[in-house]
């Protein structure tokens, strides 16, 4: 996995953030409250590949999708792209066609005043030495690869359902053929005969452009039907990661074993969701449980998992797991 | 047959008032829910499942709502033909709901406790009013002691499963994780023991995880409180998890109706077979989705025929003309299609 130069490799990143005001008496509470949105991630994406990020909400999924397109800032770590370091992009036009994101909420992402077309042709402005009719025409080909035809053109937002709006974000997207596109919770906003369709658009894009995909989802069919590899976050870590196939499949990390076994199937004859044993909720980031994140929780935990940390251990070829007792997952 | 129901819809029309014309949210639907049964309402948004949910307690807002035509038959009284003062003896008491965001259902500046003591007395007033005295069983219901209040609300904290109830009753909403407020809201809702819950989209805003314990209370909850419940929901995984019987909504109608077991094995609605295609299983190297195509009508100008003709890969001439009845296919399973005539 670490040879060849990485799209994007992230290095035990960490980002927190300040909540002191809220919560610090004057005097009393010396120290800074922070949330620790994430904590020590280290995870990568290769040329061409999909890679899923995993987890519920306030796990710091967004927050790490934010802290590589350079959203929030990162308090240590490293995020490299092709090996350089990103802030070396930071004020260069390039960085529009290396990263762009694709956000949750398809509605408030446009901009209501601005018809389809200029809202497309927009990153292009500056990029290149395309003229208006230039940038115009590029951006009628990228509307027309995502399933809109010319008579959307001159329409403005709130003409469009919300499938069609989430079109015109991937297309404002791709329009500067990026290497890598981040989609944050693309479809989750959607009905789910429109997510069907938005789903097989990226993978039609991904093969016409060339694409690297990192989805931010909390939605395990979803990853499984898009991604290479998957990444499941919990608490600010990540806790286990490996192919998609295998970690859905067979999941070895206790909360992703508890995860997919939490994701309703769509089969009467087969009721998990009823059998599902897990208990308590996510953890508050601010002060999270001390030795592994996940262990009030757990069905597995012993005493060492309340006071020692475990590290992503590899537990077979591209497969790692943090988990103190992660022989005693494995399917008997 | 029909008296066993706890509650029968028949041949119920809404509509929404608007510049633009009526928008008819709900279309013609019949439906019956029997004791200790989980019926799930499923369908995409705008299909009119929420506005169906609110008017089977009262509470659409009249205008721009209007009932065009039905009847809801509760336990035999005709809810519709009930002045606002009569239909308040209801809600809450024979006939509960939760919503889909716990938090802006509950009171942010008043505790728990509070919350739910309030819930307690002003429905057993309602109850004690109403005529309905001989289903007098729960004991939640009988006369308020004082020194009881405390009893009461740990008894509903205990209900849900909510741990350490005697601190929670002292916390404000925003000290409760989102599983642990919609706990909240279905004690509230079932502290009167009500014959009907009717739940919107309960899990909508909760994790998975969360999501999957949430459930599972509301399944084990229904025998012991004794009641039956509409579940509201666009997810029909989750549906295919608890339901007993499905109901297929689009566009403001009932397309498909069945036990969960024959619909989710025989399909027969073209666009619940769309649907059931429509959700992601196994990975792209496997088999491409099959999106339904198109997107769900406007409202306001339904087309003569059926309304899912435009999208339907099975359109005929006839599908454009008349609209296909809900008919009896096999047993309890119903389905309007000129397929299976």
């Amino acid at each position: 996995m670490s040879e060849g130069l990485r799209l994007l490799q992230v290095e035990n990143l960490v980002v927190y953030f300040d909540v002191g005001g809220t919560f610090s008496v004057p005097l009393v509470t010396k120290r800074t409250t922070y949330v620790k949105a994430v904590d020590g991630v280290s995870m990568d994406v290769g040329v061409g590949e999909t890679v899923a990020v995993v987890g519920e909400s306030g796990c710091g999924k967004s927050t790490l999708a934010r802290a590589v397109l350079g959203l929030v800032e990162s308090k240590r770590g490293s995020i490299r792209i092709r090996g350089q370091d990103r802030a070396a992009f930071k004020h260069s036009k390039d960085r529009f066609r290396i990263i762009q994101m694709v956000f949750q909420d398809p509605d408030s992402s446009l901009d209501p005043t601005m018809k389809v077309k200029d809202t497309v042709s927009e990153p292009l402005v500056g990029l290149s030495s395309m003229n208006r009719t230039g940038r115009e025409k590029k951006a009628v080909e990228v509307l027309n690869a995502v399933g809109l035809d010319d008579e959307f053109l001159d329409r403005l937002p709130r003409q469009l359902s919300g499938g069609q709006k989430q079109r015109v974000n991937i297309a404002r997207a791709i329009v500067t053929e990026p290497s890598l596109v981040i989609l944050d919770e693309p479809t989750s906003a959607l009905d789910a005969s429109v997510q069907a369709q938005i789903l097989n658009l990226l993978l039609d894009l991904q093969e016409k452009y060339s694409l690297s995909y990192l989805i931010i989802t909390h939605n395990i069919s979803v990853a499984e039907y898009l991604s290479d590899r998957t990444y499941v976050m919990y608490a600010g870590k990540i806790l286990e990661h490996g192919p998609t196939n295998a970690v859905i499949n067979e999941p070895r990390h206790p909360y992703t074993i508890a995860l997919i076994a939490s994701a309703p199937v769509p089969d009467p004859k087969e009721r998990n969701l009823l059998k599902v044993e897990i208990v308590g909720e996510v953890p508050s980031v601010i002060n999270p449980p001390p030795g592994c994140r996940f262990h009030p929780r757990c069905p597995y935990a012993e005493q060492k998992c309340s006071n020692q940390e475990p590290i992503l251990d590899p537990i077979s070829p591209e497969r790692f797991a943090a988990c103190h007792f992660i022989g005693k997952t494995a399917k008997t | 047959m029909e008296n066993k129901s706890v509650l029968n819809v028949s041949e119920l029309s809404i509509a929404y008032e608007s510049k633009r014309g009526d928008v008819r949210a709900v279309d013609n639907v019949s439906m019956s829910i029997r004791p200790h049964e989980l019926v799930s309402a499923v369908g995409e948004s705008g299909c009119g499942k929420t506005t169906l949910g609110l008017s089977l307690i009262g509470l659409l807002p009249r205008p721009p709502a209007k009932y065009l035509s039905g009847e809801i038959n509760f336990k035999g009284m005709n809810l519709l033909s009930l002045a606002p003062d009569e239909l308040r003896l209801y809600r809450g008491t024979e006939i509960a709901m939760i919503f889909q965001e716990p938090m802006t259902s509950l009171n942010p500046v008043f505790k728990i406790g509070d919350q739910i003591q309030e819930a307690i007395k002003l429905r057993s007033s309602r109850r004690k009013r109403s005529e309905t005295e001989e289903r007098d069983k729960s004991p939640l219901a009988s006369r308020i002691e004082k020194s009881d209040r405390r009893k009461q609300i740990i008894d509903v904290l205990n209900l849900v499963r909510i741990p350490d109830p005697e601190r929670m009753a002292d916390r404000y909403p925003f000290e409760l994780s989102g599983g642990m407020r919609q706990r909240v809201m279905i004690g509230m809702a079932l502290a009167q023991k009500p014959s009907l819950l009717i739940a919107d989209e309960p899990t909508t805003a909760l994790d998975v995880t969360t999501q999957a314990q949430v459930l599972k209370l509301m399944r084990g909850l229904m025998e012991e409180v004794d009641t039956s419940i509409l579940l509201i929901t666009h997810d029909l995984a989750v549906a295919s998890q608890i339901a007993d019987r499905i109901a297929v909504m689009y566009a403001g109608q009932i397309v498909e109706e069945g036990d969960v077991l024959d619909l989710f094995s025989h399909p027969l609605h073209p666009y619940t077979r769309g649907l059931l295609a429509c959700i992601p299983s196994g990975s792209k190297e496997g088999m491409r989705l099959k999106p339904i195509q198109g997107s769900a009508p406007d409202l306001r100008s339904i087309p003569a025929g059926c309304k899912f003709a435009p999208r339907c890969p099975h359109m005929t001439k006839k599908c454009e003309i008349a609209k296909p009845e809900l008919i009896v296919k096999e047993g309890s399973h119903r389905v309007a299609c000129y397929l299976h005539e």
